[in-house]
């Protein structure tokens, strides 16, 4: 007996709890490291073999010893327990190793609670509308698992459990509805946000030749813009990123500059729009070329190279209010300081030596800086260069190597050469990393920015011009500008092709993106702000706390009072015999009346009673009380008597009082 | 301050509660429906460390501003709340009809029978009922459909064990909440003394023999059949003979060997009372599974010899409450 208590049977409750631990971590799958994962996947598979083999749970020494191991490697795997990161992968593997001294109810309970808190911490990392039906379903599993641990003894079939706490789920909607809509927000953070930094596709502080190749295959989303109005014409749809200033003659990095663009002018028409961007993990808000205004003038600054930044870090998508005017030049006298100028025509002298001899050349020939530069694009455009997303991989110099050797790149290379050359006549200029282009959804009406849309191009400052943007790649592959990268390469994946190419598939694919932005800037970008403008939209101005507390409060309590209804209605027998129905029926019209029949009375003998109590219904309730005898005992089938009990019962009223 | 322990404060506290559901409910009858009005609800501990885990959760929200976090959190909030009405609702309706105390020796367990009844369309699930110490799991109750539960309860002493309370609790369906009832039924079960003591029998009383002729129906020599009477013993029905299609008969024995035996406290040698009282249950219990007729002389009360379980009920409980405050030992 004794050694039986011991062995740890995989008792039907225990498999409803590893199976709502497991789906709870599956959700974490993407982002939780292998060897996690693996580790987790070991402990449960250990616990199963235990319960199958009914052997013994391992000793306390070496579950302590396993505890012990857990901590250091997660300690040294994130060199930290604190933050989303490294406290998910604890939590799933201390999930695990409680699974392999789970005995008692009590033990799992706590392990279901630990499952409610992965859910929690998977919605941290993301919170596509995709995401909704999965982990909605591993909240359920959960909440099953919860009824068949709290019941262990209970005889439900896995439909009853499934059935029962699907339908709490469902009546807990509409409340969980109210306390969204109507509990307080409060905008936090409350505590420091540690600082994840995962592994999003995006663009990066630093260019060398290849990085931007990497994005472009990928077809994530980048931000979406809605134009309030008229949108601008393709070539003129340039998102600005980081500026690169610093060049070691292979990569390009960003410097900081300082606060405030100085000495712009723009005219010509402004285009506003809402820029929904996606979390990158960075700061940056990519502008059309030239932002005039921007929402929150307090959380975005703009820097000296007219770049848009955040004051926090964009970790939840976030919807911003712009304006910009893409025509703008240098304001009338403003010069370049000798700094920035410097800034923007330093290059290391010891490299990429044919680059800047090719330069000092072409300078030489040239009449203006202008014609330079048409110079260069005209050698671009007429020697043998070419637009590929797959170049080989570049030498140390890597200008030279791109100028005199492979002639094939992507819009970093020439965005690079190009620069390097213009540097090297002494033309102050420099790389911009952002976006180009964009997909037009004819379904929702705006913009998707892909990461494939990630493009570098350059600025050259001209006297009395500004800073002038060059685009080299638009010598190269026209294309690239007007019709994205795929229309450049023509090379795309099958099934992007497929996609473009079969209007319906595309209709799918906008009416999904539409799903998913209707999804973003009504739910997940829901705030104090919006909540706001709702109780505007319901006619309730500026509410305090306590007016938002009593209507909340009132919305539950009317929301449990019918779940109360609905539930003592589910408790009402009703049978499926048509018969017996009428005959409930009919007693509980007299038992309105005072007339209650007692569990041991037949028919007739109720029929005797109501006649002595109360005789004026006797001639009303005998011929159904005949017909209910016959019907039901007396094998009557036809279906006139039972339409004449129907009626009978139907048409049955008794008065309160005799008349 | 030793008197105002916790463990004493939350007894002060419960004997509070109990007093008051006491007046304001009064006395029940079976059968008895439990309604809402009767039916109590507090969060279990878990309940409470779920409450925890949402508000943790809340916090966490907020912090992260991330609106699925807030779904959640919102979400198992009501679920909790949800969860509140449908432990609530597994208890509503249910009917305790009967509760039944079995026999019971001092020292060993009085069985009482709960019957009750789900007069519903819903099954209901995981009730617990608990009576002094007494604890029975009742996991399923389908609808429609009565079900027996017995509670085991340890006596002490020989007297009358009085079960002023049942409570009918349950945890459905998640274990956050425990609605429960108190049924307070005036239930008096009469506890036996003890069966011991190793002191043989006293001989028959002959002396009475003839005036109990007619009970002279031992068990020695089959004499032939007779008709069935109520209260005749199922062991003496030909069971052979009905199964074969005869009436009910009883089989007949010669019992003039066996004169009725008279139990008397004096005759017990111990001193002790308890003793001699537990004594003179053994002889009864013996007596009685032999068929044996017998009667008992207790100060102040005499009951006649005779045999059957009405007899022996009677003699069990003139024992059972002899010196007690309720001395009616005949009823």
């Amino acid at each position: 007996m004794h050694r039986a208590e011991r062995r740890a049977v995989l008792q039907v409750p225990l498999s409803w709890t590893m199976a709502g631990v497991v789906a709870a971590v599956a959700l974490h799958a993407a982002h939780l490291p292998l060897w996690v994962l693996a580790t987790f996947a070991l402990l449960v598979l250990w616990r199963v073999l235990i319960g199958l083999r009914s052997s013994r749970l391992p000793s306390r020494t070496l579950r302590i010893a396993a505890v012990i191991a857990v901590v250091v490697a997660v300690l040294l795997g994130y060199r930290t327990l604190n933050g989303v990161d490294a406290g998910t992968a604890l939590l799933a593997l201390m999930a695990a190793m409680k699974l392999l001294e789970t005995r008692n109810a009590r033990d799992q309970l706590v392990l279901l609670l630990i499952a409610y808190f992965l859910v929690l911490a998977a919605f941290l990392y993301g919170q596509q509308l995709w995401l909704l039906p999965i982990a909605a379903s591993v909240i359920w599993l959960i909440t099953a698992a919860l009824l068949r641990v709290a019941h262990a003894s209970a005889p439900l079939r896995p439909g009853a459990i499934l059935a029962r706490s699907g339908a709490m789920l469902v009546q807990a909607a509409p409340i969980m509805l109210l306390l969204f809509l109507l509990f307080p927000r409060v905008p936090g953070p409350f505590w420091a946000l540690p600082n994840a930094r995962h592994a999003t596709t995006g663009l990066g502080d630093e260019m060398a030749p290849g990085d931007i190749t990497e994005l472009s295959l990928s077809s994530d989303v980048a931000f979406r813009v809605r134009f309030h109005g008229v949108a601008p014409p393709p070539p003129q749809r340039y998102w600005r990123g980081p500026v690169l200033h610093d060049f070691d003659g292979y990569t390009w990095r960003r410097t900081r500059g300082s606060i405030g663009a100085r000495g712009v002018e723009t005219r010509g028409p402004e285009y506003g729009y809402s820029l929904m961007l996606e979390p990158m993990d960075n700061y940056w808000v990519f502008a059309l070329d030239m932002p005039v205004y921007w929402g929150d003038k307090s959380r975005i600054y703009q820097t000296d190279d007219y770049q848009l930044i955040a004051q926090d870090r964009i970790a939840q998508p976030v919807t911003y209010e712009l304006g910009s005017r893409p025509q703008y030049s240098a304001a009338a006298g403003y010069e370049l300081s000798e700094r920035l100028s410097e800034r923007d025509t330093k290059l290391p002298s010891d490299r990429n030596p044919r680059t800047q001899a090719l330069a000092r050349e072409l300078r030489a020939a040239a009449a203006s800086n202008e014609a330079y530069i048409d110079a260069v694009l005209n050698r671009f455009r007429e020697q043998s260069f070419y637009y590929t997303l797959s170049p080989s991989r570049l030498d140390y110099d890597s200008v030279d190597d791109f100028l005199f050797n492979t002639r094939r790149g992507f819009c970093a290379h020439y965005a690079s050469a190009f620069t390097t050359l213009m540097r090297a006549a002494g033309i102050p200029a420099r790389v911009v990393t952002g976006y180009q282009g964009g997909e037009y959804n004819r379904l929702a009406g705006y913009y998707i920015v892909r990461q494939s849309d990630a493009h570098a191009w350059s600025e050259v400052w001209l006297a009395g011009r500004g800073w002038v943007r060059v685009d080299p790649t638009a010598a190269v592959a026209p294309e690239r500008i007007e019709r994205g990268t795929a229309g450049a390469l023509g090379a795309e994946p099958f099934a992007e092709r497929m996609i473009r190419d079969n209007a319906w598939l595309a209709d799918v694919r906008f009416a999904w993106d539409a799903a998913n932005t209707l999804w973003r800037e009504n739910f997940i970008q829901f705030s104090a702000q919006k909540q706001e403008e709702f109780l505007e939209w319901l006619g309730v101005h500026q509410p305090d706390w306590r007016y938002l507390a009593a209507l909340l409060a009132g919305g539950i309590a009317v929301a449990l009072a019918l779940l109360s209804l609905v539930l003592a209605r589910e408790l009402r027998f009703r049978s499926h015999d048509p018969v017996q129905r009428a005959y409930a029926r009919f007693c509980h019209r007299l038992e309105r009346r005072g007339l209650e029949r007692l569990r041991h009375e037949g028919p007739l003998d109720f029929l005797a009673r109501i006649a002595r109590a109360r005789p004026d219904l006797a001639a009303d309730c005998e011929p159904i009380a005949c017909l209910y005898i016959d019907l039901r005992y007396a094998g009557e089938t036809r279906r006139l008597a039972l339409q004449e009990l129907l009626r009978r019962v139907r048409a049955f009223r008794p008065a309160a009082r005799p008349s | 301050m030793a008197a105002l322990s916790i463990p004493r404060l939350r007894a002060g506290l419960a004997d509070r509660v109990q007093r008051w559901a006491r007046r304001r409910q009064g006395a029940d009858r079976v059968p008895l429906t439990l309604e809402r009005r009767r039916i109590y609800i507090l969060p279990t501990k878990f309940g409470i460390a779920y409450a925890i885990m949402v508000f943790t959760m809340l916090l966490g929200s907020m912090n992260y501003n991330n609106s699925l976090g807030f779904a959640l959190t919102f979400l198992l909030t009501a679920l909790g709340l949800v969860a509140m009405h449908h432990c609530h609702r597994n208890l509503a309706g249910l009917v305790i009809a009967n509760v039944q105390a079995g026999e019971a020796f001092a020292g060993g367990s009085l069985k009482l029978a709960v019957g009750c009844e789900n007069p519903s369309a819903v099954a209901r699930c995981g009730l617990r009922f608990e009576s002094l110490d007494a604890v029975a799991d009742l996991p399923y109750v389908a609808p429609g459909a009565p079900a027996l539960v017995t509670l085991d309860m340890a006596t002490q002493t020989r007297g009358v064990l009085r079960v002023d309370r049942i409570s009918v609790s349950t945890g459905f369906p998640l274990g956050l909440f425990r609605a429960w009832s108190w049924v307070y039924l005036p239930l008096e079960a009469v506890v036996y003394p003890q069966p011991s003591g190793t002191q043989s029998p006293p001989p028959s009383v002959e002396s009475d023999r003839g005036a109990l002729g007619l009970l002279r129906r031992g068990d020695e020599d089959f004499r032939g059949f007779r008709g069935y009477h109520p209260g005749d013993s199922p062991r003496h029905i030909a069971w052979k003979a009905l199964a074969r299609g005869a009436p009910l008969l009883v089989k007949e024995h010669a019992g003039a060997t066996r004169a009725p035996l008279m139990f008397e406290l004096e005759q017990v040698l111990v001193r002790d009372l308890e003793s001699r009282l537990s004594q003179l249950c053994r002889w009864i219990l013996s007596a009685d599974s032999q068929l044996q007729p017998f009667g008992l002389t207790l100060p102040g009360m005499r009951i006649a010899p005779q045999n059957g379980p009405p007899h022996r009920r009677r003699c069990l409980t003139a024992l059972a409450l002899f010196g007690t405050e309720a001395p009616d030992a005949s009823r």
